[in-house]
């Protein structure tokens, strides 16, 4: 489904982020991106959603090109995106931002669906509280949410379990992979919690110097396997 | 007494009407972080529709139609001709407006000449109001300015669209990334600010000397409100936008409009001094 | 490195040119081009603030204004206590606009202080304020302001009140612009100057290294101030009258729109482009009137949108001091 060849980011020559990304996600898998600090996965994810104008290479989703289109374009083509940090809007109720996951969609009615509070019950309770005022977890769980009303195909996660505490991230993570495989998401997670991504990835990439070096199959990343070892111990 | 009631009343007055012009200015800076200088350029374009009308022989009550469509389109030319080039330069968005509204000045000044218009009352005559004499077309003014304000207020805060300009507004990357087309909307909202601005001067031009430097007249005084009131949020440009009113209309009918400029202008300075962030303490 | 010393030489040889002006026009066109070197020194004061410390003021001609009434005041002897002296004059247009700067500087740009576009703003409504309260202040000549303020004298000559020919006039005000061009670049070059620049490009950085940038923009703003009264005063001596005009939003609007076309950046640009405007306006606006003044918004907004650099900001800028140019 997605195909990344080739993509080259970054600030000025010589201290390019993403130095010749290549990979690819097929339809309904579910993949990690994996790799320390600092070795461009965030900008990945950037570049697919088309925060990054300047980049070069190619992004094709389904066969289309999408590197070089407008973000909303990339988001009504079926794109959802949980960024890093959340990203919701602090100043909005929680029904507000879950509709803000609508409004933009094309082919959407504008009401956040019914299935919506299902998935995390424990935001219907939240529904008119403003969004800045719930928990690490409970913000997670809504950017998350925001993203699955808008129904898309391709959803990117950028460090969910960041600022979440334990117990809530595998709750998040059972639910997601549930949800996943009910409506037969293809996922792509970039993700610094190994835990969490055992539980749910079926295929691990690891990213090294803004390109991606390795690859493997779930059952063979382990911790203390190689893999962890040499991409992303410190 | 009857003094104290028409000082309340020019107040609101002007209050409203400065509202109409500030709650654009407001909105634009939110979303695209543009000043837009050319907003008093708007506010008089929209009066000069009223004098076409009149010279044309038509019913005022047609250019509170004709102004916010042409003001609209004009919104959408300055937009796409000049905004959208410069609005990721902050100083250069300020000095591009400020040369579309010498621009729109200029023509005005060769299409109609330099000299103050008079437009006819629509509704001529005073009405007998809380204990005084008012004129009826003032009344008309508020009732008109309330319910625009009131329509844009909640054309903000309960459509969709209001939705996902607010959305836009604390968030573009997230908004974008959500589907929404950012773009429309700084087009869409620009022009929206423009009309509003453009109706404000229709609605006030038979009360008003309307001349070609009456836009800075009403920039000014919206300015300031913003920076009074909080440039965040529409309640900073209303708080803002009663304050400096308030205070003008009431030093202007005590004293002098100049004093009322200079009372003003040194309130406002102390004010930004005291509160940088404006009365309503939240920054954009 | 070639077409860096080129733009070095093509600046030397402009002032040269300038210089040498008087071989080459006729006295009409001297006079005029003496005025508008009045308008050049005003423009140097804004490029000052604005290209190299990044603040953009909408009320210079405040300072102008300022400078000009002083000139005028005293050398019409309305203040006996001063005397009548060009030269007390000058002083006068040099300390007051100092003085309305500073204490304008340490209201708006204390501390933190306002960011870049409030202080526009506020320097925007201030030259609305201070137009109209000349308008009405009777002491300095209300609407009509101040007339028939004496011309320059020739003390060099040996008949007494005898006036310098068009020719001495245009010398002395090409002298004062070289004089104050050398000590803006002066400044500019030096550390200070530095200083400014990274306040311009990032205040907030500027900060965090330790620099009082209150400070730095208070002294740039006083610096831009005395430049400023300089050309006022020099500007009414052969204008004849001072009137609120000078001091209103008309000319702090005409002068960015000068410096914005000539080149905010590099000082010889923005002093050529209120020669080039004022030049040309002298010369269309008879014909054109109010045409003329839409095609310059029209200019200045393309300027701005386009060519941020002004027209001649890329061929007239000068290479770094050498102390910043790193290995020679």
């Amino acid at each position: 489904m997605l195909t990344v060849d080739g993509l080259i980011a970054g600030y000025q020559h010589g201290s390019r982020v993403l130095d010749g990304v290549s990979f690819h996600v097929r339809r309904g898998e579910i993949v990690a991106l994996m790799g320390r600090n600092g070795m461009g996965k965030t900008t990945v994810l950037r570049a697919i959603t088309g925060h990054l104008p300047a980049a070069k290479g190619t992004i094709a989703l389904d066969g289309e090109e999408i590197l070089g289109r407008a973000s909303h374009e990339i988001a009504n083509r079926g794109v959802g995106y949980v960024p890093q940090g959340r990203e919701i809007f602090d100043d909005f109720t929680t029904e507000e931002n879950l509709l803000m996951g609508v409004i933009g969609k094309k082919g959407l009615p504008n009401k956040v669906p019914d299935w919506a509070y299902e998935i995390f019950p424990m935001l219907r309770e939240r529904r008119w509280q403003r969004a800045g005022t719930l928990s690490g977890g409970q913000q997670q769980q809504l950017a998350i949410l925001r993203a699955l009303v808008g129904e898309p195909k391709l959803l990117l996660l950028d460090e969910p379990s960041e600022g979440v505490q334990p117990s809530i991230v595998q709750e998040i993570a059972r639910t997601l992979r549930r949800t996943v495989l009910e409506k037969t998401l293809t996922v792509l997670l970039v993700e610094q919690n190994l835990e969490l991504v055992l539980g749910m990835a079926s295929r691990f990439l690891f990213m090294e110097n803004g390109r991606v070096v390795d690859e493997a199959p779930v059952h063979l990343v382990r911790p203390g396997s190689e893999f962890v070892q040499k991409y992303l111990s410190v | 007494m009857g003094f104290v009631v028409t000082i309340g009343l020019d107040t609101l007055n002007f209050t409203l009407a400065l509202l109409l012009v500030t709650l654009g200015l407001v909105v634009i800076y939110g979303l695209m972080n543009v000043i837009n200088m050319a907003h008093g350029e708007f506010f008089l374009l929209g009066a000069y529709c009223v004098v076409l009308m009149q010279s044309a022989g038509l019913f005022f009550w047609w250019a509170l139609l004709f102004a916010p469509i042409v003001l609209a389109l004009v919104g959408l030319a300055v937009e796409e001709l000049v905004i959208r080039h410069v609005y990721r330069r902050f100083i250069d968005s300020i000095l591009g407006t400020w040369g579309i509204s010498l621009a729109l000045k200029q023509v005005v000044i060769i299409v109609f000449g330099p000299t103050a218009q008079s437009i006819v009352s629509p509704i001529p005559g005073p009405v007998q109001i809380l204990g005084v004499t008012y004129p009826a077309y003032r009344l008309f003014i508020m009732g008109f300015t309330v319910l625009l304000a009131g329509a844009t207020f909640l054309f903000f805060y309960r459509t969709y669209i209001g939705l996902a300009i607010r959305g836009v507004i604390a968030n573009r990357a997230m908004a974008a990334s959500l589907g929404i087309n950012t773009r429309l909307l700084d087009r869409s909202t620009f022009a929206i600010g423009a009309a509003l601005a453009g109706l404000a001067g229709a609605v006030m031009a038979p009360i008003m000397s309307v001349d070609p430097q009456m836009g800075v007249g009403f920039l000014i005084p919206a300015f300031l409100s913003i920076l009074v009131g909080g440039t965040g949020t529409l309640l900073g440009a209303l708080v803002g936008t009663a304050a400096i009113s308030g205070i003008t209309t009431i030093v202007s009918d005590a004293w002098t409009q100049v004093a009322a400029q200079v009372v003003v202008f040194t309130m406002a300075i102390i004010v930004i001094r005291l509160f940088p962030q404006g009365l309503t303490g939240r920054r954009s | 490195m070639r077409w860096q010393s080129f733009r070095s030489a093509l600046t030397a040889a402009i002032w040269v040119a300038l210089g040498l002006a008087p071989l080459i026009l006729n006295e009409w066109r001297l006079t005029e081009l003496a005025l508008y070197m009045a308008y050049g020194i005003f423009a140097l004061g804004l490029a000052f603030i604005w290209g190299q410390a990044g603040i953009l003021s909408f009320g210079q001609a405040i300072f102008f204004g300022i400078g000009a009434y002083c000139m005028g005041l005293v050398t019409l002897g309305r203040l006996p206590l001063l005397g009548d002296s060009s030269l007390v004059g000058l002083l006068l247009a040099l300390v007051i606009p100092a003085i309305a700067a500073y204490a304008l500087g340490r209201l708006l740009f204390h501390g933190r202080g306002l960011a870049g576009a409030y202080f526009a703003i506020v320097t925007l409504c201030a030259a609305v304020i201070v137009e109209t309260l000349a308008q009405q202040w009777s002491f300095i000549g209300g609407f009509n302001g101040l007339l028939g303020i004496p011309p320059f004298l020739a003390p060099w000559r040996t008949e007494p009140d005898a006036y310098p020919t068009p020719t001495e006039i245009y010398l002395l005000m090409f002298a004062a612009s070289l004089l104050v061009f050398l000590v803006l670049s002066y400044i500019i070059r030096s550390p200070v100057g530095t200083v400014l620049a990274a306040i311009r490009d990032n205040d907030q950085r500027t900060a965090f290294f330790g620099y009082d940038i209150a400070r730095y923009k208070i002294g740039a703003f006083v610096v831009s101030a005395l430049v400023s009264g300089f050309a006022g005063a020099l500007f009414v001596k052969q204008f004849g009258f001072a009137a609120p005009s000078l001091i209103g939003f008309g000319l702090s609007t005409e002068v960015l729109i000068w410096v914005a076309v000539g080149g905010r950046n590099v000082l010889l640009a923005a002093f050529l482009g209120a020669l080039l405007v004022r030049s040309v306006e002298g010369a269309l606006s008879d014909r054109l009137g109010d045409y003329w003044l839409l095609a310059l918004g029209m200019l200045f907004v393309v300027t701005v949108v386009l060519m941020p650099t002004g027209l001649f900001g890329r061929i007239l800028m000068l290479p770094l001091p050498k102390r910043l140019r790193g290995e020679s």
